[in-house]
């Protein structure tokens, strides 16, 4: 697979703040790439460092196998789409639009004709001759990416555009985002802070804390094995349970969790683990289940008590007390409450042993 | 050394604002800090090399001391009763609810514009021996030369000004803060003391530190009023046009530089940060909380007593220019105004071309400096920001003898000329338009800018398609103040102008200096028409779009 942006050790302070801390990672090329993190985990800088707008301390960044370090951010061909939109306010949507194509010598009957065909893409052509404040924030988001496709990027940088949509429309436009990034076979980097945005549309997610890459992989990869404590917290809700190493086999480990209790989970090949050691099991709250009565499968089957229930409309939260663990199971569709005492059961394949050293 | 190679290479990859800096570098080089050096460099001179000879002269002639502890006195005094006059109608035009709100912002806002020294002329033809109030009125002599008169003066003349910096300061705390102080049991007094006065200390000590420096540096109502009391700059304006004495001037402006200094570095590098601190929180709709019947009405009894102090000074300025001798004979004659136009009228026309020059001179270096500081992170901006910034501080006489001193010799010889005029309108307004620029620059967000460059355009362009026309009102609000500046300005120039590039302000202080009221209330008259005139038709052409005097 080519690479259209690699990052070779980048690093970014500010004063004594390491920003960005020695990130390597090569995106590939027309991916849907997700740079995720809290705010302040330097996905931001991250990003504006590859559009130019720092200069790195140390380490490359490379477009399309071209070192663009220490490229000047007007020659950098990268379009970027700003979170507040940064629409040029003196301009008509249409002058917005082809403003980077003044500086690529493309001639005029060619710009117009390649504004209007974007313009028909992102369907604005409708507001071409208004100017940005007459526009709503949807709106005035589509004329931002409309002016960073333009250009034709190398590479398209979205700076959490999306965060100052209400929540209906960023559903909405992130799904588009995603299709016009498909259909048009670009590479975009998409920085968020919203886990859940970031698995709806990454192909690969890059999840950023205290400016160094915590971990990188596929939306499933990151949700049901995350590597790292911080990881496995920051997406969604899990359960993290301590467990002690019993007794390990080719394919799977007998765990010890709280005083009584021993689980079966399946590792992955790469974890090499010994008798005794302490480790952390991650497992989703969709993947517990709970039951009035005994379930038909054998193994890692607890008995439990109900302690606490929220309605969420799709699923039902338990907050379940079994022996010295509380596990929080998510289940779907249950009308009548499941109350008392109850069976809690988990298949080992989605017990997850963080590789972490605990 | 990387941080050497750091900083060559942040240069060549941006010619543009490498360019920009160069030329404001050297601009403010040659034209500000050059001619202050001169003017350390002829007061350390002897008759043979170096020496501190003239500083022990100094100090040996008791009247000059004297000068230099009357300045000091004098700039306290003041700031004390300006900052207190300032604040009161700073508070009752943001936080009371009170009548005539707008006349009391236009009474400040005229006072902005006028000449430096109207109060100080007016003071003279209403109070002085001859005074229409004192002699006219009362029939008691009154004794107005002195340090209390132009204590008065002083105070009425610098107020504005303090009224400036608070208002902005006071209409940045947010009214919730005082709701909230009254939700949770605070009567009104307490709101001020507890809540209001603390916020807005910041804003006081930094409107009375610009007071401080501009009374130290005046020189217009010290040389029409002072008498006997005399200060720095009529001390140093004697030196040279009464004993030519160039180096003993230099040697008092040296040595006021010095307080003005530490009350620039107070002001701009302590107090300026704090305020930052409060000025921050985004204004609310909230109303203003009415306030006690006592306390309302006091502060319009004071607003309104000063401000007609302050329309009793220009009517006495209107008065003078159609009376046929002041203080004796009060009947109606247009002679006045007849009289001045032969010396006059010129002097108007060079105003007019100076002012237009300087003004657009000090708009387009203001915006680009402003931008070139705060948009550029290159090395060295926080040199170009200070010395950008210094020239307000700097008393307008003492670089007027800078000039002098300066530009007199080759290798730049520009005395005598309109030039040299110009330059130093130049230069002493240039922190007029960069504040201006500043303004501007601070209302576009840094993103647009950014879009611009991920788009394509380097600095150049994204000066020219976006900067530029997003900061037309900062560039025509910069234009306009510095305009107005220097139609009226005296200090400096006074030094600079010859008999074919006169000025009316000068020529103002002359004629009243000789008695002629009449003549100098006529030209003085016509000068306040004209700025008074720019600033209404700015406001009828613009509207709301640039703007000035935002108080």
């Amino acid at each position: 697979m080519d690479q259209a942006v690699y990052l070779n050790e980048a690093t970014k302070r500010f004063g004594s703040v390491i920003a960005v801390d020695h990130a390597s990672f090569a995106v590939e090329d027309q991916s849907f790439t997700v740079l995720l993190g809290p705010s302040g985990c330097g996905k931001t800088t991250l990003l504006r460092s590859i559009a130019g707008f720092y200069d790195l301390d140390e380490g490359q960044i490379l477009i399309k196998g071209k070192d663009v370090t220490n490229v000047p951010p007007h020659k950098r061909n990268t379009g970027m789409v700003f979170q507040n939109y940064a629409l040029f306010p003196h301009m008509k949507v249409f002058d917005n639009i082809a403003y980077g194509l003044k500086f690529r010598q493309s001639p005029k009957a060619e710009a117009e004709q390649r504004v209007r065909k974007v313009a028909g893409m992102l369907g604005i052509e409708h507001l071409l001759t208004r100017f940005p404040a007459q526009l709503s924030g949807g709106e005035q988001q589509r004329v931002a990416v409309a002016r960073a496709l333009v250009i034709e990027p190398e590479v398209l940088l979205l700076d959490e555009p999306l965060s100052n949509l209400d929540a209906k429309v960023r559903v909405r436009v992130r799904a588009e985002l995603k299709k016009i990034q498909r259909d048009l076979g670009i590479t975009a980097i998409h920085v968020t802070h919203d886990q859940e945005e970031a698995l709806a549309v990454g192909d690969k997610i890059v999840v950023m804390n205290k400016g160094k890459v915590t971990q990188i992989g596929t939306p499933t990869e990151i949700y049901f094995k995350p590597k790292t404590r911080f990881v496995a917290d920051f997406i969604g809700t899990i359960n993290l349970l301590k467990a002690t190493v019993a007794k390990t086999t080719a394919k799977e480990v007998l765990l010890s969790v709280g005083p009584d209790k021993i689980l079966l989970a399946c590792v992955s090949p790469e974890v090499v683990l010994r008798d005794g050691q302490e480790v952390i099991l991650s497992i989703r709250p969709e993947n517990v289940e709970l039951g009035g009565e005994k379930p038909a499968r054998e193994g890692n089957l607890l008995r439990g008590e109900v302690k606490d229930t929220i309605f969420m409309g799709a699923v039902t939260r338990y907050f379940v007390q079994a022996g010295g663990i509380e596990l929080i199971a998510d289940v779907q569709g249950s009308d009548v409450p499941l109350k008392g005492s109850v069976y809690v059961s988990m298949d080992s394949s989605k017990l997850h042993i963080l590789p972490e050293a605990s | 050394m990387s941080v050497v190679i750091k900083t060559v290479r942040a240069y060549l990859k941006d010619p543009t604002t490498t360019g920009l800096y160069l030329i404001l570098f050297l601009f403010m080089l040659v034209f500000f800090l050059w001619p202050l050096l001169a003017m350390v460099l002829a007061s350390a001179e002897g008759p043979s090399g170096p020496s501190l000879s003239y500083y022990t002269d100094f100090l040996a002639r008791k009247l000059l001391v004297n000068s230099f502890w009357n300045s000091l006195m004098m700039a306290t005094i003041s700031t004390a009763s300006a900052t207190a006059v300032g604040f009161l109608f700073a508070y009752a035009t943001t936080r009371v609810d009170m009548p005539g709100k707008r006349f009391f912002r236009g009474v400040v806002i005229l006072q902005l514009i006028s000449l430096p020294f109207t109060v100080g002329l007016s003071f003279v033809m209403l109070f002085g021996r001859r005074g229409l109030i004192t002699y006219g009125l009362l029939g008691r002599p009154f004794e107005i030369y002195g340090w209390h008169g132009l204590w008065v003066v002083q105070t009425l003349t610098f107020f504005p000004l303090a009224y400036l910096v608070m208002v902005g300061v006071l209409k940045s705390i947010d009214p919730a803060l005082e709701y909230a102080a009254r939700n949770l049991g605070a009567g009104s007094a307490h709101v001020f003391r507890d809540v209001v006065l603390p916020l807005s200390i910041p804003g006081v000590a930094s409107a009375a530190l610009l007071v401080a420096m501009n009374v130290l540096g005046d020189f217009g109502n010290p040389a029409l009023i002072a008498g006997d009391f005399s200060v720095i700059a009529t001390e140093a304006y004697m030196q040279i046009v009464g004993w030519g004495d160039f180096r003993m001037a230099a040697v008092l402006c040296n040595i006021l530089f010095l307080p003005v200094f530490v009350l620039f570095f107070a002001q701009k590098y302590w107090v300026s940060r704090k305020l930052y601190v409060t000025v921050t929180g985004a204004p609310t709709q909230l109303e203003i909380k009415k306030s006690g019947k006592l306390v309302k009405w006091t502060l319009f009894g004071f607003c309104s007593a000063i401000s007609l102090v302050i329309v009793l000074i220009y009517a006495s300025i209107g008065l003078g220019a159609f009376a046929k001798t002041w203080g004796v004979d009060y009947s109606f004659t247009p002679q006045h105004l007849q009289d001045v136009t032969f010396q006059g009228i010129p002097a108007v026309r060079n105003a007019l071309i100076f002012s237009l020059c300087s003004g657009f001179a000090c708009a387009i270096l203001g915006v680009l400096d402003a931008y070139i500081v705060f948009r550029k992170r290159m090395p060295g901006r926080q040199i170009l920001d200070f010395i950008s910034t210094l020239p307000a501080a700097v008393p307008g006489f003492l670089l007027g003898i800078g000039y002098i001193l300066s530009f007199n010799t080759p290798p730049l010889v520009l005395t005598a000329t309109a030039y040299i005029i110009i330059l130093n309108n130049i230069v002493r307004d240039l922190p007029t338009g960069y504040q201006a620029g500043i303004a501007g620059i601070q209302q576009v967000d840094v993103s647009i800018e950014e879009a611009s460059t991920n788009l394509g355009a380097g600095t150049f362009q994204t000066l020219r398609n976006i900067v530029v026309p997003l900061l037309k009102s900062a560039f025509g609000a910069g234009f306009i103040y510095a305009f107005i500046k220097c139609m009226t300005t005296v200090s400096a120039v006074i030094f600079l102008i010859t008999p074919e590039w006169n000025l009316p302000s000068p020529i103002i202080l002359g004629l009243a200096g000789h008695g002629y009221w009449g003549q100098a209330a006529a030209l003085s008259a016509i000068l306040l028409t004209i700025v008074v005139g720019t600033l209404v038709i700015c406001r009828l052409v613009a509207g709301r779009r640039i703007q000035l005097f935002e108080v």
